[in-house]
This record gives structure tokens, sequence and C-alpha cells, in this order.
């Protein structure tokens, strides 16, 4: 609504400026072209996403002081602290870091924003920064049109670079130009109303450049060219910290629970900090007179002196809120609870996970395990078992000969609440995420395809099979019973096998797999002798054996699609040269081999017991 | 620890294809080793149950690793004589 009125107004007052005044359309194009380095940066900074900079994220937010150094350390360096906020909050969403350690990167990357200042008031008004504009666009264009992906984000942090100065070039020079047309100092507000009026312009400029580095760097050049009062500067610095609050909360709308309450803790520390810097503002302008001092700033530089108020009153709010980031964070879980809707739903994707391809591969292999976590259920009760007995220890063979009631499931609606909403919304992710992803990652998102397919197709062969199961779990005759029972336990056994693999080590565990293989071809091979053995004494009838073997099948087909789910969950997180997929997984000739070789065996067994009664009873 | 992971990666980027083969063949190996450990876990089971279910399951188990651990000592030779 305010979006579809704001920019119609902009426009219009844009357009009134350019016609009324030369200079002002020097500023203003300054601000477009410093805007625009800033987006060619984050652009050239994405090119190294996918890999190296949410591993130096992940590693580097494990501790609070790691977070806050790590926010300071990455903003100064892209300064763009939007691009850290949009980073963190996909972090967050995909459940790669704690809402702590969240805040703890966005505090460092306040302090971190501040540099800006440095920059431009220590050496962008001093020098001819254009002087530098020009052949860092020449260089970043010839490394833009390059074929490697990190040469290309190379040249997009050049060409953003270039950019950036040329953008404080056209304001330096708008201002200086104005100054000589109009004094704006006429303007000027003393006192509180000053302070008041000027920090709620600052939050203005910034709500609508969404910037608070352009902002910063448009005051620090106005104060350059004596357009505004030190005082008003100042002030309009703590409304430009305030109003870059906006650009998280408007990134926020679409995060998920994790990704609103970091906006919210970002809200809180800037509009904290601003009414501290406000209520102090005569002791912080003490200070940094004295600061300035100290450092050997003159006392009349005042662009310098904003960069030092910028920088003091930012960590003055970080040491005041880093002792209550844990009230912060139960604060904010408080006032933003997670929506529980009826269907359970997807809990780590979300659309800022989907801009970096590293993240949003942990993203969806999370969100496949916890697809997997139901399905489990769905198919232990789908087979009349529950999953705590399924998790234990408990003989499955003894538990499900004992007399018990039938689950009351309605497979459908089970399916509806607690599969087919977060089936869909990994699918739809999966194929939005490999637009974006780059050649490496394309398998490991064909993967995660195929092993949410799978889930489902596991899930679909049960809900066939359970319908002649409760069917025949109710019958008179023991012999079809019991070759249910056998399905049930072979079922009850696959998926505790894979709930233990968490206990192994990964290659191990995926290893463990070709276990499960074998005994299904075993299996497979008692139910065709059983059905054999059932049909020729006459235990059952024709329609029986008909509907047992279709169902074994569907059985087979059950273990086979949760096999290949769990597989493919491990080939989603392993490198395409893992050993224990190339060089150790047994292939399909070499399972059925095993699988004889056991049947073999067991029927030499058992043909030597029968053997040696038959030779007990003769003797 | 982390250090150490960092370093690996960094040395991922500098490194030869022979340095690579290198590696290949050490995950190879401490896999094998795991799988030893497996196996040996698994016939310390088979000698203290008594149940006939649960003796033909890690009897089969043992086999699979058996044969796994075969395969992947029959490709570690071959790398070996490669380089």
């Amino acid at each position: 609504m305010m979006q579809r009125y704001l920019l119609p107004i902009v426009a219009v007052l844009l357009g009134y400026g350019f016609w009324l005044s030369a200079s002002f359309k020097e500023i203003a194009a300054g601000v477009a072209l410093l805007l625009f380095g800033m987006f060619c940066m984050e652009q050239g900074f994405r090119a190294y996403s996918g890999g190296s900079l949410e591993r130096t994220l992940r590693l580097a937010t494990d501790r609070l002081w790691k977070s806050l150094s790590f926010g300071l350390v990455t903003t100064t360096l892209m300064q763009s602290s939007s691009l850290v906020s949009v980073i963190t909050i996909s972090f967050l969403s995909a459940g790669m870091l704690t809402l702590a350690q969240g805040i703890g990167v966005i505090f460092g990357a306040n302090l971190g924003t501040t540099t800006g200042a440095w920059i431009v008031a220590g050496f962008g008004l001093k020098v001819k920064i254009s002087a530098y504009a020009l052949p860092l666009l020449v260089f970043g264009v010839i490394l833009l049109m390059q074929s490697a992906k990190r040469l290309r984000g190379v040249g997009w942090i050049l060409v953003g670079l270039g950019f950036l100065f040329l953008g404080i070039h056209y304001m330096k020079t708008g201002f200086e130009t104005y100054a000589d047309t109009i004094d704006l100092t006429a303007y000027a507000l003393p006192g509180v109303v000053g302070l008041l009026t000027y920090t709620a312009l600052g939050i203005a400029a910034t709500v609508v450049m969404q910037s608070s580095h352009a902002t910063l760097v448009l005051i620090i050049t106005a104060l350059g060219a004596g357009q505004i009062t030190y005082e008003n500067a100042l002030a309009l610095a703590i409304g430009s910290n305030v109003g870059t609050t906006i650009t998280a909360i408007i990134g926020s709308v679409n995060a998920n629970v994790g990704g609103k309450r970091l906006a919210g803790a970002h809200l809180v520390f800037n509009v904290a900090t601003g009414v501290v810097a406000l209520l102090f503002i005569a002791q912080f302008v003490r200070a940094v007179d004295w600061l300035s001092a100290m450092a050997g700033i003159a006392a009349d530089d005042f662009t310098l002196k904003l960069a030092v108020f910028h920088s003091l009153f930012n960590l003055v709010g970080v040491l005041l809120m880093t002792p209550f980031i844990g009230r912060l964070v139960a604060l904010l879980e408080r006032l933003l609870r997670e929506r529980r809707p009826l269907t359970d739903q997807p809990r780590y994707l979300s659309d800022a996970a989907l801009e970096l391809p590293d993240v949003a591969l942990q993203a969806l292999i999370k969100e496949t395990r916890h697809l997997f976590r139901n399905a489990f259920t769905l198919i232990a009760h789908g087979v009349n078992l529950r999953r705590a007995d399924i998790v234990s220890d408990v003989d499955l063979t003894q538990r499900v000969a004992e007399p018990g009631k039938l689950i009351d499931l309605d497979f459908d609606e089970q399916y509806a609440l607690t599969i087919k909403d977060i089936y869909s919304a990994n699918i739809d992710f999966v194929t939005r995420a490999r637009a974006h992803a780059s050649e490496e990652s394309g398998p490991a998102f064909q993967a995660l395809w195929q092993a949410n397919a799978e889930v489902v197709a596991a899930i679909k062969a049960i809900k066939h099979l359970r319908k002649n199961l409760v069917h025949y779990l109710g019958s008179g005759n023991p012999h079809i019973r019991r070759e249910y029972n056998a399905l049930r336990v072979r079922i009850g056994n696959v998926l505790r096998q894979l709930h233990s693999l968490r206990d192994e080590e990964a290659a191990v565990a995926f290893l463990s797999l070709d276990d499960v293989r074998v005994e299904s071809l075993e299996a497979g091979h008692h139910v065709r002798h059983a059905v054999d053995r059932l049909i020729r004494d006459r235990l059952i009838s024709p329609q029986m054996a008909t509907s047992l073997m279709n169902d074994s099948a569907y059985a087979a087909e059950a273990i086979d699609s949760l096999v290949a789910m769990t597989e493919a969950l491990y080939a989603a997180a392993q490198p395409a040269e893992d050993p224990a997929r190339v060089d150790l997984a047994l292939d399909p000739e070499e399972l059925e081999g095993l699988a004889d070789a056991l049947r073999t065996n067991d029927s030499t067994v058992s043909q030597q017991g029968k053997a040696d009664e038959n030779h007990q009873a003769a003797r | 620890m982390k250090t150490t992971k960092l370093l690996d990666k960094l040395g991922h980027l500098i490194e030869s294809p022979e340095d690579l083969d290198k590696q290949r063949l050490k995950k190879l190996r401490k896999l094998i080793e795991e799988l030893k450990a497996k196996q040996k876990k698994l016939e310390h089971d088979l000698k203290s149950s008594e149940d006939e279910q649960d003796r033909h399951r890690l009897e089969r188990s043992i086999q699979v690793v058996q044969s796994q651990r075969k395969k992947g000592h029959a490709v570690y030779k071959s790398m070996k004589k490669k380089k």
C-alpha cells in the first residue's frame, strides 16, 4: 500500500527537483550511482556464495564474540550490512544459526557499517576519488567478460567500487555547486527541535534509499560542503541508523519466524541505540571532541568527527545491548511466536535461503529429513506398528504375534496433515533452487528431488498394502495372518535399521544400506517360497495367495524406495568421488550373489538339520 | 580442529591430481578400517547370541561387510599399483 503511493510521490518530487536545480540533479545522480555501485558489489560477493562464504559464516559464528567480529569484518569488507543481514536471515531460516548468533552478527554488522563513514570522510572527500573510479570501471568490465565465475565476481566488485566512487564524486560536486547558489545552513534548526527534525529526516532518507550507507555518504558530503551544520549532521546520522532497519524488516516479510525475530532484534538494537544517542547527545559530542583531539583530528574537521560519532554511538549500543542478547532472544521468541497450523509445515525453507545455493542445499537436506521423520510414523502406523516399538529393542516378531488392536488411521488424512505440504514445499523449493544452483551443486539438488519422491513412493506403496493387511490381520486363517505379520516385521526392521543409521558414521551408515538390500532380496524369496508351499498344501485360497504376492511386491517397493531415499540423501551431502559410493558399495549382481549364497547356506543347514532329525528318528 | 579443516579446504584448491588420489586412498583405507571394526563388533555379537533369527541377521551383516571390505581392498591395491 505504502509502496504504491511512495514510488509516484518520489518520482514527482525528483522530477520537480531536476527541473528546479542542476545541482540537485547531480546529487541525485550521485546517490543513484552509489546505490548501483553497492548493488554491483553485492552481486560480486554473491559469486563467492555457494561455498566459501557460507562455510566461513558457519565456522565464524559458533561463539558470540566470533559472531560480533564476523559481522564487523564482513560488513567492513563488503561495505553492505544488508548483504550480511540477508545471509544471516537465510542461515537462521535454514536452521544453521541460532537467533543469538544471528543477533551477534547483526550487532557486529552495525559496527562494521560505520567504517563506511571513515572511508568517505577520511579518503573520499580528501582525494580526487573520481580519478580512481574510471580505471576501476575499466578493469571491472574486462573481468566481467571472463567466463570464470569468481573472476566475474571480482569484476562486479571493481565495477561496484567504481560506481561507488563516481557516486561520491557527483554528490560532492553537486553539494559544492549548490553552496554557490543556495545556503542550506539557513534551514538549520538548533536545539531539541533540530535534533528531532533531522533525526526524522535521516530516517525518511534511509527508508527511501533503503541504505544507511548512502544516507551517511550524503550527510558527509553535504557536511563537507558546509551545507548542513555539524549538530544537524549528528541527528541525521542517528536517523539513518534507525531507518536502515526498514531493509531488514522488508527482507523478513517472506522469511520464516526466525528471520522475523532477527529483523525484530535489528529494530530493537537500532532504535535503542538511537534513543541513547539522542538522550546523551551532549555527552557524546564531548566524548567525540576528546577522542578526536586524542587522535589528532582537527577541531574543525567535522566530517571525520561525524565518523567518530557514528562509530562511538554504535559501539556504545553494542556494549549496552550485548549482555542482554539472551533476554532479547527470550522476548522476541515470546512476541513472535511460530504459528502452528493444523498441517505440519516446512521448518527450514525460506526465500532467503534460495539466494545462497549452499544454504539452500542444507535447508533442503534438513527438510527432507523432516519429511522422512513424518513418513516414518505414517509407514509404521500403516503396517500397524508403533513408532516407539520400532525405535526400541523390542522383538518385532514377538510384538506382531501378540493380539492387539488395529491402529486407528485415516491414511489419506494423515498424508494431508503430515506429508503433503512439506513434500509440495520441498519439490517447489528444489525446482527453484536448481535454477540458482551452480554446475557442481546441480547433482546434489537432483538427488534431493529424488529423495523426496522416494519418500512419497514408499508411503503410496504402504497405503496399497494396508488395505489387505487390515483385512487379513483379522482373518481366521492363521497362515495368511502369519505371512502378513512377516511383511509387517520386514518393514518394521527396515525402518529400525534406517533409524539406527543415525548412530553410525555417515559412510559406514551408507554402506549398511547394502545389508538392508540383501535382507529385502532374501525376504522376497522367502515370500515366493511360502506362497508356493501354502497353495500347494491348500492352506490359503488362491485369492489370498494373489493378495499376498501383490502386497509382498508393495512391501518390496516401499523398502526399495526407503533405501533409495536414504542413498539419495547421503549422495546430496557427499562429494561425487566419495569412496563409500564409488569403491565399496555392492552392485546389484553382488547383492544378488550374496542373497543366493545366504539362501544356499540356509537350505544346506536346514537340509542338514532335517537329515539329522531323520537320522535320529531312524535310530 | 576447525583450523585444520580450513587448511584442508585451502589445500584442496591448490592440490594436484596426485594429491587428490592420495587423499582418496587415505579415505578408502580409513573406511576399510572402520568396516573391519564393525565386522569385529558383529562377530562378537554373533558369539554371544543364541537366538536363531538374530544369528542369521548377524551372519548376513558380516557377509555384507566382508564383501565390501574385499571390494575395497581390491580397489586400494589397484590404486596403489597405479601410483
